[in-house]
């Protein structure tokens, strides 16, 4: 990381947070405790200290897309301000190549008494935009805000949604080197958010640098090269997505009275350097492509059932699991069988799997049950069930215990890759709650059915009839 | 980062905020104008009549009721009026600056907080409303004086100097009581007062040759005194503004702008932690 070629560069930043119980107390500060000095005596404070962000450090390349997870309060957002200038550091440096537009939280920067109009062109020019300049972009502004008429009236009487296409507009039609995005995108429709996206990529490709902080990580590991997680204040880890939101979840989930020592598991994990970047990012493409070697290992397949094509590839593991910290009981040997028991992930369509995990029981636990869901590769949940509706006709079961979940389901999907989630939740006095829980425990793809008629992602078993009607 | 984008130590410093950000400073103070009479019916006219019916008010009450004379040689009523009302708008132009300075940044919480905003422009975009409203007043004065007076004094080329030397003083007021006001609250409170009360102890309601003549001295503290008397002089009555005073008055008022600068953009850093 010691190339030239960086565009942000973040060393030792921290910021300290002094509260202040009124304002006076901030000019007191600011002259009293020289003064206290002068006269030889102890300095006092005038406020309550607040680390918000200890001792970051970090380089971005020009062209890389970083995404800042944590969670809330973890100092994301104090980060972005320092890197945009907006907030001084307490220590340490930030040095930023070019020029920065930022979307920091909603409408950054827009006074709601402007008009459209006027916040575009104020923020043109505080993005060092020349009035010529903005004149010739301002329609481009417009075009892509699709706020239309509404660009003369105050920013007040916009919706969230509008006043979010046009910052988001006025950011990228800036021609920045750094463009932050700070979650402001989550506000508006999808296609504009798609839009969007794809602006950003093109952004990117045109060699600009992306920070980008969300709470949706599908759109971190999706969009993003790199992502950084921060947890209160530090720097625990620092990868590929793959790598570092899988941590993020596990941290985010875990017990209170665990999530000291799951940190410490990251941080050290990070620190030594065991497993940097281990991990690749995990895009949906890839995963496709890792699966076009497939047919390759049909023939080492025992073909035992002669109706039952299904087989077992061992290339096909998910790389996006996460597996939640366990609170009590712990999921084992997830897999899909055939009717025979027999272990595959390769399946023929409308045929009838069984899929199954063991689930040890540690303590005791009541109103039990055990769950499944079928998703896409994007993540959509296609179906799943329980073992009972609800927590009141869940079981109890002992301390030690070992149970085996068995579902049963028919693989009524179009040809494609699928993924499989296993939980095991129960009643607890603050209620239901995951004792454990695995996303992405496994995957599996269902092959091509020549004769298929249904389309879409899930086969309804529709029937269709065609009669033809004699011509009178 | 934590220090000032500008060479605090270079007495032309508050004058490089304008020129950097000369675009930006256009485009703010042309919006405080326009928002000011955004959506009524007569728009800008709003900032000619209301001058002029402040006039009207001024003929009437104090010309027609009061009968005052700003000398005893008139008998024109409405000589007193636009006596005042010359001095006035120097006093209006000083209030209101002053009075919007204490809650400059407080209201303008996301340019300290959302982006990277030259906060010390708000100063000079505050003075360019300022002195918008100043030169339509100003106008409406040239254009009724000859008419009640009977003539128009040509000293009134004078006035833009004038102004020049004055705007220093409000300059450094608005960045004093800007960065002042993030601190201490109660300062809109002080602040209205006070410039009310340099408006009573200015010569602009009465002439200073009224005064007794061993408080006279003290209005020569006031900062609006040597101002008032000046428009008054170039604008009502033909003289040639007595330099020495006026040029010292900017050079004075230039150190204070510059001294006032340099707190505001001191103080500065700590804006985000109480806003």
């Amino acid at each position: 990381m010691s190339c030239e070629d960086f565009s942000i560069r973040v060393k030792g930043l921290s910021k300290r947070y002094e509260l202040y119980a009124q304002p006076a107390d901030r000019l007191k500060q600011m002259i009293l405790p020289r003064v206290q000095r002068a006269v030889r005596r102890p300095a006092r404070n005038y406020f309550s200290e607040f680390w918000a962000v200890r001792g970051v450090s970090f380089d971005v390349r020009k062209g890389e897309t970083v995404g800042i997870v944590g969670r809330n309060g973890s100092g994301k957002s104090t980060l972005l301000q320092m890197i945009c200038g907006t907030l001084n550091p307490t220590l340490g440096t930030v040095a930023v190549r070019g020029r920065v537009a930022a979307l920091l939280e909603l409408g950054a920067g827009f006074n709601p008494e402007f008009t459209g109009r006027e916040s575009v062109r104020l923020s043109g020019l505080l993005y060092g935009l020349s009035e010529q300049e903005l004149d010739t972009r301002f329609d481009a502004i417009l075009d892509f805000a699709e706020i239309g008429d509404f660009i003369d009236q105050p920013i007040k009487t916009y919706s969230s949604g509008m006043y979010v296409r046009l910052a988001f507009s006025v950011a990228i039609n800036v021609s920045p080197d750094v463009l932050v995005v700070d979650e402001a995108l989550s506000v508006g429709d999808e296609a504009f958010q798609r839009k969007c996206f794809a602006r950003i990529d093109a952004i990117r490709d045109a060699g600009a640098t992306v920070l980008f902080v969300s709470h949706a990580t599908g759109t971190v590991v999706e969009l993003c090269d790199r992502a950084i997680l921060l947890d209160e204040g530090e720097m625990i880890a620092d990868g590929t997505p793959g790598f570092v939101v899988p941590r993020y979840h596990k941290l985010l989930y875990s017990p209170s009275d665990k999530a000291v020592a799951v940190r410490e598991a990251i941080k050290q994990e990070f620190i030594t350097g065991t497993s940097s970047g281990a991990l690749p990012a995990i895009q949906p493409k890839d995963r496709c492509k890792s699966l076009d070697g497939i047919p390759e290992t049909v023939k080492d397949v025992e073909i035992r059932e002669v109706e039952e094509s299904a087989y077992f590839d061992e290339a096909m593991t998910p790389r996006s699991t996460v597996h939640y910290q366990s609170r009590g009981a712990l999921i084992t040997v997830p897999r899909i069988e055939t009717r025979m028991g027999r272990q595959v992930n390769v399946l023929s369509p409308g045929r009838e799997y069984i899929y199954t995990y063991d689930v040890l029981f540690q303590a005791a636990a009541v109103g039990v049950r055990l769950g499944m869901m079928i998703k896409t590769i994007t993540g959509l949940e296609l179906g799943g069930a329980a073992t009972a509706p609800n927590p009141a006709r869940g079981m109890f079961v002992p301390a030690g215990q070992r149970l085996q979940a068995r579902f049963r389901f028919r693989a009524m999907l179009a040809p494609g890759v699928y993924f499989m989630n296993a939980g095991v939740t129960a009643a607890e006095p603050e209620g239901e709650t995951y004792l454990d829980r695995i996303i992405d425990v496994l995957m599996f793809r269902v092959t091509h059915d020549a004769d298929r008629i249904a389309t879409g992602t899930v086969d309804f078993h529709v029937l269709p009839d065609l009669s033809v009607e004699a011509l009178s | 980062m934590t220090t000032s984008a500008y060479r605090l130590t270079d007495p032309l410093s508050p004058y490089l905020a304008l020129t950097r950000h000369f675009a930006l400073v256009v485009q703010m103070a042309r919006r405080d104008v326009a928002g000011r009479y955004r959506g009524s019916f007569a728009g800008l006219l709003w900032s000619f009549f209301n001058p002029l019916l402040m006039l009207v008010i001024y003929t009437f009450v104090f010309g027609v009721i009061f009968k005052s004379r700003w000398n005893a040689q008139t008998t024109n009523p409405f000589q007193y009026a636009i006596v005042l009302f010359a001095g006035l708008n120097i006093n209006v132009l000083f209030s209101e600056c002053a009075n919007r300075a204490t809650t400059l940044i407080v209201e303008n919480t996301n340019f300290v907080k959302r982006v990277v905003f030259p906060l010390e422009t708000l100063t000079w975009s505050t003075l360019g409303s300022g002195l918008f409203h100043l030169c339509v007043s100003t106008v409406a004065l040239l254009v009724i004086s000859p008419l009640v007076m009977g003539h128009l004094p040509w000293t009134a080329i004078f006035f833009p100097i004038v102004v020049v030397c004055f705007l220093p003083f409000v300059a450094g007021t608005v960045w004093l009581l800007a960065a002042l006001g993030v601190y201490l609250r109660d300062l809109k409170q002080a602040v209205g007062i006070a410039t009310m009360a340099l408006m009573f102890l200015a010569p602009i309601l009465y002439p200073a040759t009224l005064v007794p003549e061993r408080y006279r001295f003290a209005l020569y503290f006031n900062p609006l005194t040597i101002i008032a008397e000046a428009s008054q002089n170039v604008l009502i009555w033909g003289r040639v503004p007595r330099w020495d005073p006026l040029a010292a008055y900017a050079a004075i008022a230039s150190l204070f702008a510059w001294f006032a600068f340099a707190w505001f953009e001191r103080t500065r850093k700590g804006f985000a932690d109480v806003v």
